[in-house]
């Protein structure tokens, strides 16, 4: 088995890589233990709007044991550890500290999160004087009956009930199930409870019951959220959310988008809408990864970690494999697992979407704010190796890529306001990315009246992620 | 019984005292008693819009129209707009509605808020510009007023609400308004006058209010007021709003369109929303006069050739019930007549010293020169 493991990754090994701009990239064979560290990820971050903001992130693969990143982000700085099963982490921001974790068994997975809010003086007149910051504490229990169903529970409690700001749970209890029927079909639910204190002092129960589905065959993915909320006392109200997305290839090199997400309280109004379309051309064919070969081999790696006493969910994002990968890449079979995250990295390459040029476009409306807007969002992309506009290459891979957006806001105030971004993003190859962007925010009535200034903001950025 | 029975019967119980008055020199019989509620008024200055500076300042023929019907038709309470604009023309036209109203042993509701622009909300999100601002509004219109009559016990109390509609006219969330601008001037309110009576803005009357409304209760509006307000111009959202606060509740603006409803709305709606809603102290009809034919008010005030002005009644049912609630609570017995109490209404004109007290601030200095 072990042979056919190693003759299988040989293989793979071998199977040519796209061209990028810095050339063809070595295949990342996560299985190969670091020796004694290898850099994984490295994120620099420059902002500059009045004052300069930079952020820097590291993170670092310890032989084949565990992960260790710092960051220092602005005012915040936070380390963090983890192993297959184990995930620790604590951050600081001006006197507010995280501290959360988790751990992953075979059966179960619970993760927590520990803030301690910093002490503050509250408005003059308000329920106390000083407030003390006091802990929250968040817990995600996610109880697995097989490779396809999990029972989730949430358990939330804030040591200082006392304090008014801001408005937040003091308890919540939640039960539900996530089902995910092979690659084509998710549901889940959650019910859960929750005792509310608001800023203004007032406390009140809240019920909350959320639903959703994600159904996909080929070429086709809907999903949809819907959620009713009903709290009690004298601000009770009954709340409904709502969201569908669709998502369709119209051909092979188009998609097109199309969702609705709405708030409302029925007998008064639905009071919050957005609305959006778009439609985005391909340099090489699309893929759903939920399809093609990403989906069955994400099915495959799943089911197997779990025969092999692992707890994974199936993850279809670039972002959420990798991660899936990295994990199992620490487990003690990982050399087990060997040829089949080396397969599925290969497959993401495959069917990695390449977008060429798209356009969206979104109407949103705030009853309670008062704000009406449109937003154009517009972009076009060169992918590598640099051909002819609306050349087809299945060779091709993401290059540079120019965004534009531009957003009307209209509020009941009288006041027509906007907010532009433009975004420039260069891949020099799958792992390493650049990144600037231009951002002219909207200036609400709320900055006028309030003396706020927002000046335009420039960002840069720079991304290492060893393995994407 | 018509618009012109209605006033005539009022009429016709002022006018022989007047007259005997007139001839004996004898002491003033009682007021009209204040048995209507409140009323929004307009602090109309000129009927031509964007008069500016330019004189006069003032009609007062305008002035003394709507605040001989106030009188006349028994309104408890006024409720009108002392609108900032940097202490501008519309600001001073507050003034000799305020007083004249009070010296009637009227009660007022002003309104700190401002006619269109954002200079009020900015002059109170900042301390030192906040306390300019609540100085002249409290120097000029919560100090004594003495009483046209003897026979009244005190002048009418003056009252202030923080702001009108904040979200659909300012644009400040319902959370920011409380946090940024009702906590800190209901504040300082307190701190210069501990007994005034302070109410918070009330949201817009559609159900764009309803969850504004509760947005601001929940971010502690009850804390900083003596009153919480409502606007309700839809029978649909009495419920909705009922039970909300345990603070005292005032209906701040209740109307509807067109004239013709405007009795039963007087008469059912405004009972329903007594009955309906927990803690209605005050209910507020609007309003008496604006410059929208056929919908809210209840008069229109038409320039006649001469110069003069004249009041046209467009909603006769309506003014006919107050007259009516006026001459059951009077009787025959003979009451003092307007322009008794009020010989000249530009005796509470703005005066030199309110101009002081304004060029004390670092507000409308161009305007008013040195």
């Amino acid at each position: 088995m072990g042979i056919l493991a190693a003759t299988a990754v040989g293989l793979l090994l071998q199977t040519p890589d796209p061209e990028y701009p810095l050339g063809k990239l070595r295949f990342p064979s996560l299985a190969e233990p670091a020796d004694p560290v290898s850099l994984v990820d490295l994120n620099y971050q420059f902002s500059e709007a009045g004052s300069v903001v930079q952020s820097f992130e590291s993170r670092i693969r310890l032989r084949s044991f565990a992960f260790v990143s710092g960051e220092v982000r602005d005012q915040r700085r936070g380390a963090f550890f983890s192993t297959e099963r184990i995930d620790v982490g604590l951050t600081e921001e001006n006197g507010r500290y995280v501290l959360e974790g988790g751990y992953r068994a075979a059966r179960w997975l619970m993760r927590g999160r520990a803030e301690r809010r910093p002490r503050f003086t509250a408005l003059p007149g308000a329920a106390s004087d000083e407030e003390n910051g006091g802990w929250v504490l968040d817990t995600r229990w996610a109880f697995r009956i097989n490779s396809d169903l999990e029972i989730l529970a949430e358990l939330l409690g804030d040591t200082e009930s006392s304090t008014t700001f801001p408005t937040r749970p003091l308890r919540r209890g939640g039960l539900g199930f996530l089902y995910q029927r092979g690659n084509h079909l998710e549901m889940f639910t959650n019910v859960s409870r929750s005792r509310i204190r608001t800023e203004g002092g007032l406390e009140y129960d809240l019920g909350r019951a959320e639903a959703g589905v994600l159904y996909y065959r080929g070429g086709f993915e809907l999903q949809s959220v819907f959620a009713w909320a009903e709290s009690d006392g004298r601000l009770g109200s009954s709340e409904g959310f709502a969201s569908v997305r669709l998502a369709a290839e119209l051909g092979r090199h188009v998609l097109a988008t199309a969702s609705t997400a709405n708030r409302w309280e029925p007998g008064v109004k639905r009071f919050e809408q957005d609305l959006r379309g778009g439609i985005t051309l391909f340099a090489r064919l699309h893929h759903f990864f939920r399809g093609g070969e990403v989906g069955p081999r994400v099915l495959a790696l799943t089911r197997r970690a779990y025969e092999l006493g692992y707890n994974e969910r199936r993850v279809y994002d670039l972002d959420g494999l990798r991660a899936l990968r990295e994990r199992l890449s620490l487990s003690t079979r990982a050399e087990e697992l060997t040829a089949d995250l080396n397969e599925l990295y290969r497959a993401e390459v495959r069917e990695r979407n390449v977008p060429h040029v798209g356009v969206e476009l979104a109407q949103s409306s705030n009853d309670v704010v008062g704000v009406e807007s449109w937003t154009y969002r517009l972009f076009a992309a060169v992918p590598w190796p640099v051909n002819w506009p609306f050349f087809r290459d299945e060779d091709a891979v993401d290059f540079v890529r120019v965004e534009y957006l531009y957003e009307e806001l209209e509020f009941t105030a009288n006041l027509l306001t906007h907010r532009r971004e433009l975004t420039i993003e260069t891949a020099l190859n799958r792992e390493i990315t650049a990144r600037f962007r231009w951002l002219d925010p909207a200036r609400t009535p709320e900055d006028i009246s309030l003396f706020l200034i927002r000046p335009s903001r420039i960002e840069l950025e720079f991304d290492y992620a060893f393995g994407r | 019984m018509g618009a012109s029975c209605a006033l005539a019967s009022i009429a016709s119980t002022v006018r022989p005292a007047r007259a005997a008055l007139g001839s004996q020199g004898l002491a003033l019989p009682p007021p009209i008693p204040r048995v209507n509620g409140g009323i929004n008024i307009q602090p109309l200055r000129r009927l031509d819009d964007d008069a500016g500076f330019t004189e006069p300042l003032i009609v007062p023929e305008l002035v003394d129209i709507q605040m001989r019907l106030v009188y006349e038709l028994g309104f408890e309470w006024i409720r009108i707009t002392i609108s900032f604009n940097g202490f501008g023309p519309e600001f001073l036209a507050a003034i000799p509605y305020v007083r004249a109203a009070r010296a009637l042993g009227i009660n007022v509701l002003g309104i700190l808020s401002q006619f269109g622009g954002r200079d009020l909300v900015r002059a109170l999100a900042r301390p030192q510009t906040r306390e300019e601002v609540l100085r002249v509004y409290l120097s000029l219109f919560d100090d004594f007023v003495p009483p046209a009559s003897p026979e009244l016990e005190r002048p009418g109390i003056f009252a202030v609400q923080i702001l009108n509609e904040p979200t659909h006219f300012t644009g400040v969330t319902p959370q920011t308004y409380v946090r940024q601008f009702l906590a800190p001037v209901y504040n300082d309110l307190k701190n210069e006058d501990p007994q005034l009576i302070v109410l918070s803005a009330a949201a817009v009357g559609n159900a764009d209010g309803i969850l504004r409304t509760r947005s601001m209760l929940d971010a502690g509006l009850e804390n900083f007021c003596d009153g919480v307000a409502y606007h309700i111009y839809d029978r649909r959202w009495i419920p909705s709003l009922a039970g909300m606060t345990t603070r005292p509740v005032w209906v701040t603006e209740s109307g509807v369109t067109p004239p013709e409803r405007h009795l039963a709305w007087i008469t059912e709606t405004f009972d329903e929303i007594r009955n309906g809603i927990e803690g209605v102290e005050e209910i507020f009809y609007f309003q008496l006069f604006d410059k929208e034919p056929e919908r809210f008010r209840l008069i229109d005030i038409v320039a006649e050739p001469d110069g003069s002005f004249l009041e046209v009644v467009e909603s006769p049912a309506a003014i006919d019930h107050f007259a009516a609630r006026v001459v059951e609570a009077t009787g025959n017995a003979p009451r003092a007549t307007y322009r008794d109490l009020i010989p000249d209404i530009t005796r509470y004109f703005p005066t030199d010293e309110d101009l002081a007290v304004i060029r004390t601030t670092s507000f409308g200095l161009e305007t008013w020169g040195s």
